[in-house]
């Protein structure tokens, strides 16, 4: 009784509000300490996963700062970090996807595998055969449809589950197995040189 | 259609212990499986490019971001309680001209308008919820 009324003490007002919103199904806003902690540890993945989905940088910079607000407007706070993770994918994913939808609307443009053309790319620290292969690796991303780009991405770059990638893209376990396995084979085989 | 050994050969790629670090019975099974061969392939150059990425990128400070999410929202917010004070206003408006209309329409029954003392405070009375509904709304509404 003594440890229970410590304990009572001890609570603040906003965790009785978090407890009587995690009660009541409801959920509140993420707070400061939180949203900064986890946006320090997914940002950098989700810029990289923008940008190369849709293949621009600079709109990589906006979708990344609407991501994050939409994130934080749909209240996920009391989900585990995996499903918060795959949560702030999805909302990624699906802006990517609008953009995409608009930029098609406006002018009737095929997206690029990056900013620049991969041929004009600067060879940053690497040796000549790694920029060659990275050249070649945009080209081959570029000519992807973007749902095969996404689950290769997710899958071989952040090395993320069947079932992971079928929460961010919203589709079935089995669906995944079966589309990627036909994305992957589909860009070795452009990395080859072979079929496209 | 997938081979099970797949996650094993991706992170040894991902790792970076392919293929020098791998046993040679990896390496063997790799080069007979099609499979592992194209996971290979595939997870080589995109670690190479996701590296390449994460070092390239340049995101903005976790607290400008926090900043400018929580001006949104409280703009949304904003945004949100004027339509809504839009709405009474014109409801009020709608409301009022009813009245108007109303006391017009009935103005020959005898003791209706003609029982009623018309005063300053009477017309105050009546005419200060019209006019403060809008305002105790839109605090009613607003988050902050």
């Amino acid at each position: 009784m003594d440890v229970f009324s410590i304990v009572m003490r001890e609570t603040t007002l906003p965790d009785l509000e978090r407890q009587a919103a995690s009660e009541a199904g409801a959920s509140l806003p993420m707070d400061e300490e939180t949203f900064r902690a986890f946006y320090d540890r997914t940002a950098r993945p989700v810029w990289a996963y923008l940008s190369k989905i849709t293949g621009d940088t600079q709109l990589a910079d906006d979708l990344l700062q609407e991501a994050y607000y939409r994130f934080y407007r749909a209240r996920t706070v009391y989900e585990d970090e995996s499903h918060r993770r795959n949560s702030l994918f999805r909302i990624a994913t699906n802006l990517a996807h609008d953009s995409g939808r608009r930029r098609r609307r406006g002018r009737d443009v095929e997206l690029p595998g990056d900013d620049a053309d991969p041929k004009d790319l600067p060879v940053d620290a690497g040796t000549a055969d790694r920029a060659a292969a990275r050249t070649d690796i945009r080209r081959a991303l570029a000519q992807l449809k973007p749902s095969q780009r996404e689950m290769l991405w997710l899958a071989y770059a952040q090395g993320s589950s069947h079932e992971e990638i079928a929460e961010v893209l919203g589709l079935t376990r089995g669906s995944v197995k079966a589309l990627l396995f036909r994305a992957r084979r589909k860009l070795a085989d452009m990395l080859r040189g072979g079929p496209k | 259609m997938n081979c099970d050994r797949e996650l094993e050969v991706w992170r040894a790629v991902d790792s970076r212990h392919w293929p020098e670090r791998c046993d040679e019975e990896l390496r063997a099974h790799v080069a007979a499986c099609a499979d592992c061969a194209d996971v290979v392939e595939v997870a080589s150059a995109l670690s190479e490019e996701h590296a390449a990425a994460m070092r390239s990128a340049h995101v903005p400070a976790s607290g400008a971001v926090w900043w400018r999410t929580q001006l949104r929202v409280r703009l949304d917010a904003a945004r949100t309680a004027r339509r809504a004070m839009y709405m009474i206003q014109a409801a009020v408006v709608v409301a009022a001209l009813a009245i108007v209309a109303a006391i017009g329409g009935f103005a020959w029954v005898p003791g209706v308008l003609m029982n009623v003392k018309w005063n300053v405070p009477l017309i105050v009375a009546l005419a200060a919820p019209l006019a403060l509904a809008p305002v105790a709304l839109y605090f009613a509404v607003t988050e902050d």
